[in-house]
Parts: C-alpha cells; structure tokens; sequence
C-alpha cells in the first residue's frame, strides 16, 4: 500500500497561549480533498502547517512521505500553494513573474519561461502574459493564482478558497481548470472553501474543521448518504398537515420540505423502517406516492455536524 | 513542452540544484538596472572615476611631477595636516564618490524593495516556494549592496588601479592597504545600510514614508550628532551621525584614521553601526514572518 499523501498525527498548533489546532488525527491517502469550516476553524493554520511554514508545537505533518517541519523547504518544490489573498510580484509581468517563481522552484531560465508562458496559456491568460498582474481583474487574478501554484508542476495543490470573488461565469471555469488538472493528470488536490457546492463537485473526501479541531472526516458519498436511518416521504394532495401531525404523534421527527408533501421523517435512535411509515398511512388512511431513503446535501451534513447534532 | 500548450502538461527537464536565493538576486539587481535614477546615478559615479584615472594618465604624461606638486600646493595652502597623496587621499575621495552617492542610492534601489512585495502579498507566493525569509533577505540584501558597493567602491578602485599604474614603484607600499581595506569598509558600511533601509520599508509598509524617514535620519542624525557634540563636549556623541560614522570606519580599516580628536572612538562607531545592523536585520526577519503569516 503506497504512504498517505497528507498524514497528521496528534497536530498541535499555538500561537502564544491561543491554541489554533487541537492534536489532529487525520490521513489523506490522495485524490481530492475538501477542506471545509466556519473562519477561525484553524484551516490557514492546518495549510500552512501541512507547508511546513507553521512550525507546529507538537505533533507531525506528514506530506508525500516528507515530514513538513523538517523538510519543509524541499516539500515546497512538490506542493503547489495557491493561496486566498492575492500575491504577486509587483513590476513585472504575469509571465516574468511566474518564470521567476519558477526559477526560485530549480527550474533552468529557459525552461522556466518556456513553462510560465504554456502555464498561463493553460488557464487562460496567454493574450495577456505581458501585463502587470495588479492590472488584471479579479477572475484573472485568480487565474494568475492558480498558474502560479501550477508553474512548478506540483504533485499537491492546495487552493485556499479559488473561486472567492468570482462571477458565476468564472467561477465554472476556474472549477473546469481545477477539475481537469485533477482529473486529467492525477495531481491530488486539498480544497479549502467556504462553498459546499465546489467541494461537493470536484473532491472525493472531506475534513470538516471546527474551533481547531477535526470534527469530521469521510467521503463525500458516505456523508451525503441514508441521514442516520431517515426517511423522504411524499404523500398525496391535501394530507400534508395530516401526516405531519401523525408523524409526530407516533414518536418520529418529521420536518416539511418544498411543495408540503414531502418530509423527511426519522427517529432519535433507530432506523425508520418503510413498514412503519406504510402502517401510519394507513391507519390514517392517507396514500403515500413514494418513499425512499432521505439523502442530504453536503451542506446538511455540514451544518449537522457543526450544530453537534 | 509545447509553446502556447492550451492543455496543461507535466514538466519533465531537469531541474537545478542553484541555490533559491539566486534567482532573487538576479531578478533584484534586473529591477534595480531598470530604475532609470539608479542606472544614471551608477553611471555618473563610474564616469567620474574612469576620468579620474584618465586625469592620472594624462597628467603622468603632461606634468610628471604633478605628484611632489600637488604636495607643495597644498602645504603653500596652509593644510592642517601633512600633505602627501598616499592612503588618505582614498579618505577624501569619500567626498566624491561615497557621502553624495550613498543616500540617494539606497533610497532609490531600496525604498520598496521589501515594502513592494509586502504590499502585493508577494512574500507569501516566495515562502510557498523552497524559499526560508533568511534567503529571501539573503538573495535582496546581496542585489542591494551590489549596487552600492558598484557605484561606491568600484570607482575607487578605478582611481587606486590609475594610481598604482601612474606611480613608482616605491608609492606602492603607501597605498597597498588601501583595496581591501576600502573594500571590507564600504561592504560593511553597505550591509549595515542596505539592512537599515530595508527594515525602515518594512516598518512603514510605503516607499514614501521610508524615504521621508530615511532622508530625516540621515540629515537629522549629522546636525543632531553636531550639536550634542558641542553641548556635551563628548566625541563620541558624533557616532549619531551615519556619514561621520562612513568616514570612521573607513580610516579605521585602511588604518589612516586622523591623529586630530574630532572623531568618535572607532569601538563605539563599529558598536553604533552594527547595532543598527542586528536591530534592522531582527526587525525585517520578524517583520516578514508576521507579514506573511509565518510561525
């Protein structure tokens, strides 16, 4: 079995007597990975430390098998950071600034500049490679971003809220970019974003962060999945109400959604059985048109897992 | 790989072992060359060198007593001190190419050097790299203070080849100690100063500010060292002044420190000089690990 891509272990981080990170446990074995959590939840610090530019009080970050706190400079000419304020080198152009970052990564001159002019063609900016970057609107700035955390030709990249400020136009393309450099040439991917819908699109797992701490992490598929047992029931017209109140009265907690024929019906400590709903309606004599196991968005999972349900 | 490749590809050349730095001290002495300020400030500094050194060869060849000359002319003047053109003629060469090149030259190359990047946030696209702060500063410091020592030592050591060239032999013995010490000296005095300014630009974040700064302490700090002198009658109260502190050092080093009593202690100049320099190289470290969110 080949070593994790990210693996952390007991990772604590404190800055004076405030403690950013609370010993996480966490491993990444590859593909992509949502990092999600209100701010202050301590993801800068977890990608900062996993960069091996947070020096963490105890505890390791292992990425690529390195060990970022020892090895941290060499790790970064394998991790491609794109970072959520915008950085860029001040009085040169988009292109001799990333074939200058290029070079800092160990590339030869040439090679560098060949790189940052396909690089920026890549994500789009190839008509305007010859422009100042604080020129550049904010979509191109984020372009700039991400050709700059590609430059180097990363094994990992790590994007710290890419679609921040984005018009939905530029937001699909920049989740277009990213999905097919991750797709299409497998480099692993750590996303951290405030936008469910972008990690629900483009990673596999997910690490939700709250106050320091790891508070849940799994796939994307498992979390969206059955919600502990419940139940998405549609009844017909006019029974709604009806339902609702037969619901409750036989102990299930039943929540309304949409149109008012659908619930979402569960129970605090076991699994909803669809036998169970079949003889409510019935001896209620109501006719229910489906019945299926209730999944939820990445969003509810989210939420859920914040509120400490 | 393909030029103008509109798909992304993996980069399989080689890759150099050349220290991160390197490039940061080739892309800063491109940004200083491109500064049309610091490009004709070097070049009236190298200029005037190379027609002091033609002045020498000219004169060898027109008037070759110029030397014995020029020693009369300035006893007949009623000199203070002994007259002879021998290791602190260096000294007073300072007047020409260090005191009015230095301020204007640090300021123009190093007013934004460190503040730009602040501003632009381009600091945190370096140490993302395999870039530590100490080479970043490393790879700016080494750009800063080549630029200095180019438009300051290399026209002194212009002169001191025509002198060479131009004398007997026996002139050689007075002014052997004059390019290494010159140049231990004004690299010194170049560090110090290129870390000072540096740090003063982290501190304020502007290029104006550092600039305004830099001009107050630089002229304020020579009137300043004046008159506490005459009110305290302490020579050493002179080490405030930075261009004072300039010539001391250099005498100190090329061991042509005058016997007159007027100059401050040349232990407490060194201590003056590199406390500055700790202090602006602690500020700027601690400053570039806050500023880019370092820990």
């Amino acid at each position: 079995m080949s070593a994790p891509i990210i693996a952390l272990d007991g990772l604590l981080v404190r800055y004076g007597k405030f403690t950013a990170l609370h010993g996480v446990d966490a491993i990444f074995s590859g593909g992509s990975l949502g990092l999600l959590g209100p701010n202050g939840a301590g993801k800068s610090t977890m990608l900062r430390s996993i960069l091996g530019l947070v020096r963490p009080t105890a505890g390791t970050a292992q990425v690529l098998g390195v060990d970022a706190r020892k090895s941290g400079t060499e790790l970064r000419r394998r991790i491609g950071y794109m970072p959520e304020r915008d950085a860029y080198i001040g009085g040169f152009s988009a292109v001799r600034g990333l074939a200058h970052l290029a070079e800092i990564c160990g590339f030869p001159k040439d090679d560098a500049m060949l790189r940052a002019h396909d690089v920026l063609h890549f994500v789009g900016l190839g008509e305007e490679r010859y422009r100042e970057v604080s020129t550049f609107s904010t979509g191109m700035r984020q372009r700039y971003k991400l050709a700059a955390a590609l430059v180097h030709d990363p094994e990992v990249l790590f994007l710290d809220e890419p679609t921040n400020g984005l018009d939905p136009q530029s937001r699909a393309r920049m989740l277009g970019l990213i999905e097919r450099i991750t797709k299409d040439h497998g480099l692993h991917l750590v996303l951290a974003s405030h936008l469910l819908h972008d990690v629900e699109r483009l990673c596999q797992e997910v690490w939700v962060m709250e106050g320091g701490k790891m508070r849940l992490s799994g796939s994307i598929s498992d979390l969206t999945a059955a919600a502990r047992g419940a139940r998405r029931v549609t009844i017909a017209n006019d029974q709604g109400a009806a339902f609702h109140a037969a619901a409750e009265a036989a102990g299930f907690a039943c929540s309304r959604e949409g149109d008012g024929r659908s619930f979402v019906v569960h129970h605090e400590d076991r699994v909803v059985e669809p036998d169970e709903i079949f003889r409510l309606a019935q001896n209620n004599q109501m006719v229910i048109t489906s019945i299926r196991p209730a999944a939820r968005s990445l969003e509810d999972a989210f939420l859920e897992v914040l509120e400490g349900e | 790989m393909a030029f103008r490749a509109a798909e992304y590809e993996r980069y399989t050349g080689p890759r150099s072992k050349r220290p991160a730095w390197w490039p940061l001290l080739t892309a800063t002495l491109q940004r200083g060359w491109s500064s049309r300020w610091v490009r004709r400030i070097t070049w009236i500094s190298l200029i005037q060198g190379f027609g002091l050194c033609v002045l020498a060869y000219v004169l060898n060849d027109v008037v070759p007593t110029w030397r014995e000359l020029t020693e009369r002319v300035g006893e007949m003047a009623g000199a203070e001190d002994e007259i002879k053109l021998d290791g602190r003629v260096y000294l007073w060469l300072l007047n020409m190419f260090v005191y009015p090149v230095l301020l204007p030259l640090a300021l123009l190359f190093g007013y934004d050097l460190i503040s730009k990047d602040l501003e632009t946030n381009a600091t945190e696209a370096y140490f993302a790299r395999p870039i530590t702060p100490a080479s970043y500063l490393l790879g700016r410091t080494l750009a800063f203070v080549g630029f200095l020592l180019a438009a300051t030592l290399g026209p002194m050591l212009m002169v001191w080849l025509a002198d060479y060239a131009t004398s007997e032999a026996e002139h050689f013995q007075e002014i052997a100690k004059v390019p290494l010490g010159i140049t231990l000296a004004l690299s010194f005095i170049a560090v110090v100063l290129a870390l000072f300014v540096q740090a003063v630009s982290v501190l304020t974040k502007s290029g104006t500010w550092t600039n305004l700064i830099f001009v107050v302490i630089f002229l304020f700090g020579s009137a300043m060292a004046s008159i506490l002198y005459n009110m305290t009658d302490n020579v050493d109260m002179l080490s405030i002044s930075l261009l004072h502190n300039v010539f001391v050092v250099c005498a100190y080093i090329m061991d042509e420190l005058p016997k007159r009593q007027d100059y401050a202690d040349p232990g407490v100049v060194f201590t003056v000089m590199s406390g500055i320099g700790i202090v602006s190289f602690m500020i700027l470290m601690r400053g570039l690990r806050r500023r880019s969110m370092l820990g």
